[in-house]
């Protein structure tokens, strides 16, 4: 006969049992892409293996503070797909992730793909060169001048700010006048 | 409760005797960089949680503390006006122990102390520039590499050649995040031991207890602290845009600027000259100045010296500020 004990031990493996359960409804799958860092604006190609046959899956480009929409891709009747994309742009440089999100927005596979500033065609290249001082560069000039950023604060962060800066000016003032 | 404490913490140490005049501000400016640097230090560990030192996610790191980790656009900027008020207490705090000759017997080590704390420190102030990897990062970041060129074998570490294992940013900040500040501890513990066991110069007699000097210094490093707060909801540091590089188109943080005039005139061996000049000078003074006699103003010729190498820093500040923007690397 089992007892309240048993039915618990059984209740938490049956839960411990939910998260691979949760990964294997949408398999090991994976993502290739290119090797080393790709410039903003440049084409690349992406193939996927292990993906459930015949579902679509959107394609994102996971940045820092921005996300960018690459496309979606379908899977054949072998689990994989190849599509041939571009990164935007006007993604800003730095450290970004391919995810690939099924129907039900769970990530099913992630790429690392670090993107550099967009960089020059292999003709502006040669051009440059050899001297020619009628090409222009194609890549981001330099800037002195500070980005703009939007900046908010929650609630509860303008609370610990006036709290700490108030306490610190109280405090201060207390000390000062008793010694 | 205070008893409890005292009893438990040996705070009766502190009651030991000093003259009335360690109360005012000019005996607390050295206290009070002690403060700020306390608080660079807490402050700047919560920004490491979030700081990514690799250079391709530097900048969008930066970006990510500003725009999205909690508090953390605020603590940034507390980091960033802390940095400044250390340079601006600590520049205080030399020119005034200079002029007080507390730098004669038996205070040269002290002395010595304090200018390698004062080095540190400016270390930390240009490492920390690096590490933000905008274009003035950058810059910062190549004006090590090369200073490190020009220095030979000395310099090879702040190369980019040193080591293909790690880039020269990782390693900038493994200096000011570690080896920098556990020397500035270190450093700051000689200060502080030699300061209690030989005394503050003052000729005045002995009137009041140290613990009432600590109680009003805390006060007002504690209003400095709250003035540095508001200025960093007030006016916070901004970030500028990722470097493109082989161009100098930014100057550098303001207590750099002297630098940066001196590099106008003489070239990028002007960031070398410019901070040996003024450090051997002042690690020179407790030898220049060997009279006994410790009575305030009176240095001589090397009062004199110093005054004008003072005013010539700050001429070469004026005119990094307000001169133009130049390319030193490469010149």
């Amino acid at each position: 006969m089992m007892t309240r004990l048993d039915v618990g031990i059984l209740a938490f493996l049956a839960f411990l049992a939910l998260g691979p359960a949760e990964a294997a409804a949408h398999g090991d799958a994976t993502l290739e892409g290119p090797d080393g860092t790709v410039g903003a604006g440049q084409g690349i190609t992406l193939s996927g293996a292990g993906f459930a046959p015949g579902e679509s899956h959107r394609l994102v480009l996971r940045g820092t503070l921005d996300d960018y929409e690459l496309g979606t891709a379908t899977a054949g009747a072998d689990s994989t797909f190849t599509v041939e994309l571009a990164v935007p742009a006007g993604a800003r440089p730095g450290q970004y992730r391919v995810v690939a999100l099924a129907p039900d927005g769970d990530e099913v596979a992630t790429l690392d793909l670090p993107v550099t500033a967009a960089r020059e065609t292999a003709e502006e290249a040669d051009a440059g060169a050899s001297g020619s001082t009628s090409s222009g560069r194609s890549g981001p000039e330099a800037r002195a001048d500070e980005i703009v950023i939007e900046r908010s604060r929650a609630g509860i962060e303008w609370g610990v700010i006036g709290l700490v800066i108030g306490l610190a000016g109280g405090l201060g003032v207390g000390l000062f006048r008793r010694s | 409760m205070g008893s409890w404490f005292r009893e438990r913490l040996g705070l009766g140490g502190l009651d030991y005797e000093i003259p009335e005049s360690a109360n005012r501000l000019t005996y607390m400016l050295g206290g009070l960089t002690a403060f700020f640097l306390l608080v660079l230090i807490l402050t700047g560990f919560y920004l490491a949680q979030f700081y990514n030192p690799n250079p391709l996610g530097a900048h969008d790191s930066v970006l990510y503390i500003i725009a999205r980790a909690p508090l953390g656009d605020w603590v940034r900027s507390v980091h960033y006006w802390s940095a400044g008020a250390v340079v601006v207490t600590v520049v205080a705090h030399l020119t005034w122990v200079f002029w007080r000759r507390s730098y004669t017997k038996p205070r040269e080590v002290t002395w010595w102390a304090g200018v390698g704390l004062a080095g540190l420190i400016f270390l930390l102030i240009v490492t920390g520039t690096a590490l933000r990897y905008d274009q003035e990062g950058f810059e910062a970041l190549a004006h090590f590499a090369t200073g490190g060129e020009l220095t030979g074998w000395f310099g090879r570490f702040f190369t980019e050649g040193f080591t293909i294992s790690t880039p020269l940013l990782s390693r900038i900040y493994g200096l000011h995040t570690s080896l920098l500040p556990l020397a500035l501890v270190g450093l700051m513990g000689v200060h502080f031991w030699l300061i209690r066991h030989l005394g503050i110069h003052a000729s005045e007699e002995r009137t009041t207890v140290f613990r009432r000097h600590v109680v009003r210094l805390t006060g007002v490093s504690l209003l400095a602290f709250a003035v540095v707060g508001v200025l960093a909801v007030a006016a916070p540091e901004g970030l500028g845009y990722p470097p493109v590089q082989g161009v100098e188109v930014t100057k550098p943080f303001w207590p750099v600027l002297w630098v940066y005039g001196l590099e106008n005139l003489l070239g990028v061996w002007g960031m070398i000259l410019g901070p040996a000049v003024v450090g051997g000078f002042l690690v020179a003074v407790p030898l220049l100045n060997r009279d006994d006699d410790g009575t305030p103003g009176r240095h001589g010729w090397v009062g004199w010296v110093g005054l004008a190498l003072g005013a010539v820093v700050l001429a070469l500040w004026l005119y990094g500020v307000f001169g133009e923007t130049r390319q030193h690397i490469g010149m």
